[in-house]
């Protein structure tokens, strides 16, 4: 069964086409690598996957609902429910510590409280981030993209939307990161659909997609 | 939602914003406290003009005076026309005037003394001789108001003190004094002494006369040094010293028939040459004054309400854009939009009422604080009011009602806005 199935996705910015007529199916469990030249249009894709960017073209549906036409409401309540993302630029709340940026999002959406400070100390704890009263705003490039993966993962997403994860972090640090997700995903059977660089991190993946000219192509 | 998670959710959303949010609530604050405080003084401001330019005067009635400007033995201005006997029954006879009162001056020299507070006191006056009707219905029921020379052995002669004679007391001598200031009511009572025939500046021939006297109303409509006494005593005191003089009315209160009839005996009246003053003239003067501080002091409001507004809905909105983006990530994450539209009702709506109803209470307080200070530094306003501070619920609730929806509700608009505003365009830099 698809998580995710995206059909004739058509993006464009003024006269710049983006995205034309791509088509993808994600697998439950599956690990997707997203690969592209700079600029080509692979965090607009993650944006449209993730419903963020709703001026698309083409249809979307995640979980076997068809997210065109749902109000912001019904978008945001199926985010919630299977969609996990860390950013690019990570996008924490610099005054809050790591602890508080990773239950924020169930905080504000009133889900069991107790529950999301365990799991978030867990993988907090995992991924070697220090949960004190520090803020965020004072730590470092590498462990604010941790805790920005953390918030993604805490709500035992369906499908987690990374865009380039590991781009602040060492070799060791990837590793550990991509070990505990590899972990996790084998737990929660979990997709995950990562915008990615490294080697490492591609050798992980079960599908390698290009985007080039507006559409994926398989890489061999 | 429990009010705990409510209670995390704003700590969390305020963390390291507490100073834009306490300013933005000050703004609302000093906005309520300046509107309550400029509204109740300002309807004070108003009690106390309407308090100095009423009149007792009723609506059936017509006053008329000299065109000249003389009050009883301080004569300022001579020439002018003159109320004699024959103009008073020429007007007698009109079929429109149901009767009329004379006023009389005493044309002698008169002072007043007493003790107020322990310290004695004097001020040359006029007597000026009424009727009983000058008073009005319900005090002549509890004044004999009749006297002669011949009485002064065994009563107090009534008086009607003048008000303004009063404030000019309270002004003058009671403030250079350390007294107390002294209401109209407060007065009443009052024994004192009343010297005919003698004042600080005059003397007559004949020996000054002197009468034991105790003020038993007070007046707005008498002029500033005259005391009322009974008409006849004046006669007597006027014939006594002055036998040659002829006699002149200084006031004739002329009560018409039907209140409608007032224009026409007006405009009688003022054909012979004469002043004619009605309760709609007197209130039409003090109408115009009193409308223009009116109108100032409403535009005064209208422009603090009207910054404290802009800058409160300023200042809300500009914290609101501040958090786009944090706004932006809770959306991208999956936070119900009914969610963040109650926590952010309850932050803005409810503490903007706490800061507001904070905000009215101390203006309350310091409208009557200053309100305080102010009588106590003039007796003069301590005898004319009670307070110069007016709290009218429900204008000020109006008030603070039309502040809290305005600013919280652009506010809430602009909120809106930001839920409707895709997530992408959010996050964006």
């Amino acid at each position: 069964m698809s998580i995710i199935e995206a059909r004739n996705i058509e993006r464009s910015f003024d006269d710049l086409t983006v995205l034309s007529g791509l088509d993808l199916d994600v697998k439950q469990g599956e690990f997707l690598a997203i690969v592209g030249r700079s600029g080509v249009g692979k965090s607009t894709l993650l944006a449209i996957l993730g419903t963020h960017d709703l001026d698309h073209g083409g249809t979307l549906r995640i979980a076997e609902k068809a997210t065109d036409g749902l109000s912001s409401s019904a978008l945001a309540a199926l985010r919630r429910e299977y969609l996990g993302f860390v950013f690019q630029d990570f996008y924490l709340l610099p005054a809050l510590t790591a602890m508080e940026n990773v239950i924020l999002p169930t905080v504000f959406s009133g889900g069991d409280l107790k529950k999301a400070r365990t799991h978030a100390r867990d993988i907090l704890d995992k991924l070697s981030v220090r949960t004190d009263e520090t803020p965020t705003s004072l730590l470092s490039r590498g462990e604010r993209q941790r805790v920005a993966v953390a918030r993604g993962l805490v709500n035992r997403p369906s499908v987690l939307l990374a865009d380039e994860p590991s781009a602040s972090l060492d070799e060791e640090s990837e590793n550990i990161l991509f070990d505990l997700l590899d972990e996790l995903r084998r737990q929660q059977n979990f997709a995950l659909i990562a915008v990615v660089h490294s080697t490492s991190v591609l050798n992980r993946a079960d599908r390698i997609l290009e985007l080039k000219d507006g559409i994926l192509h398989e890489v061999i | 939602m429990k009010s705990s998670e409510v209670k995390l959710a704003l700590h969390l959303w305020n963390r390291g914003h507490w100073k834009d949010y306490i300013f933005s609530q000050g703004m609302l604050f000093t906005a309520s406290l300046l509107l309550v405080f400029f509204i109740s003084i300002g309807l004070g401001v108003q009690n106390l003009l309407d308090r100095f330019l009423s009149s007792d005067l009723p609506a059936e009635q017509v006053r008329v005076t000299p065109s000249g400007m003389q009050v009883g033995f301080f004569q300022t201005e001579t020439g002018g026309m003159e109320i004699t006997e024959e103009i008073k029954s020429e007007l007698e006879n009109s079929p429109l005037v149901e009767r009329i009162d004379p006023q009389i001056y005493a044309h002698v020299p008169a002072l007043l003394r007493g003790q107020l507070g322990g310290q004695p006191y004097y001020t040359d006056i006029t007597l000026e001789g009424v009727t009983g009707e000058f008073l009005g219905d319900s005090l002549l029921e509890d004044i004999n108001w009749s006297y002669v020379l011949d009485d002064s052995s065994s009563r107090f002669l009534p008086i009607i003190l003048s008000e303004n004679l009063l404030l000019l007391y309270n002004a003058g001598f009671a403030e250079s004094n350390n007294l107390l200031g002294l209401t109209p009511d407060g007065v009443l009572g009052t024994e004192c002494i009343v010297t005919l025939g003698r004042s600080s500046i005059a003397d007559l021939d004949n020996p000054p006369v002197t009468v034991r006297a105790r003020i038993e109303a007070t007046s707005r409509n008498m002029n500033l040094f005259a005391i009322g006494v009974p008409f006849e005593f004046v006669d007597e005191i006027n014939s006594l010293f002055l036998p040659d003089d002829t006699r002149r009315f200084s006031a004739l209160v002329i009560t018409a028939k039907r209140a409608e009839d007032v224009p026409e005996i007006v405009r009688i009246v003022e054909e012979t040459g004469l002043r004619a003053e009605t309760r709609r003239g007197i209130a039409q003067k003090a109408e115009i004054l009193v409308g223009a501080v009116t109108a100032a002091l409403s535009a005064l409001a209208a422009a603090i309400l009207l910054s404290a507004l802009s800058s409160a809905i300023h200042t809300l909105v500009a914290d609101l854009k501040n958090r786009r983006f944090a706004l932006g990530v809770l959306m991208a994450l999956g936070t119900p939009h009914d969610r963040l539209a109650m926590i952010f009702a309850f932050q803005i709506l409810f503490m903007s009422f706490i800061s507001m109803v904070l905000g009215a209470v101390l203006g309350c307080l310091l409208a009557w604080g200053a309100s305080s200070a102010l009588l106590s530094l003039s007796p003069v306003l301590r005898a004319a009011v009670d307070s110069l501070a007016v709290f009218p619920a429900g204008w000020l609730a109006a008030g603070i009602g039309v502040m809290l929806t305005t600013s919280t509700g652009t506010a809430y608009i602009f909120f809106g806005r930001i839920l409707k505003t895709p997530v992408t365009r959010l996050l964006r830099p």
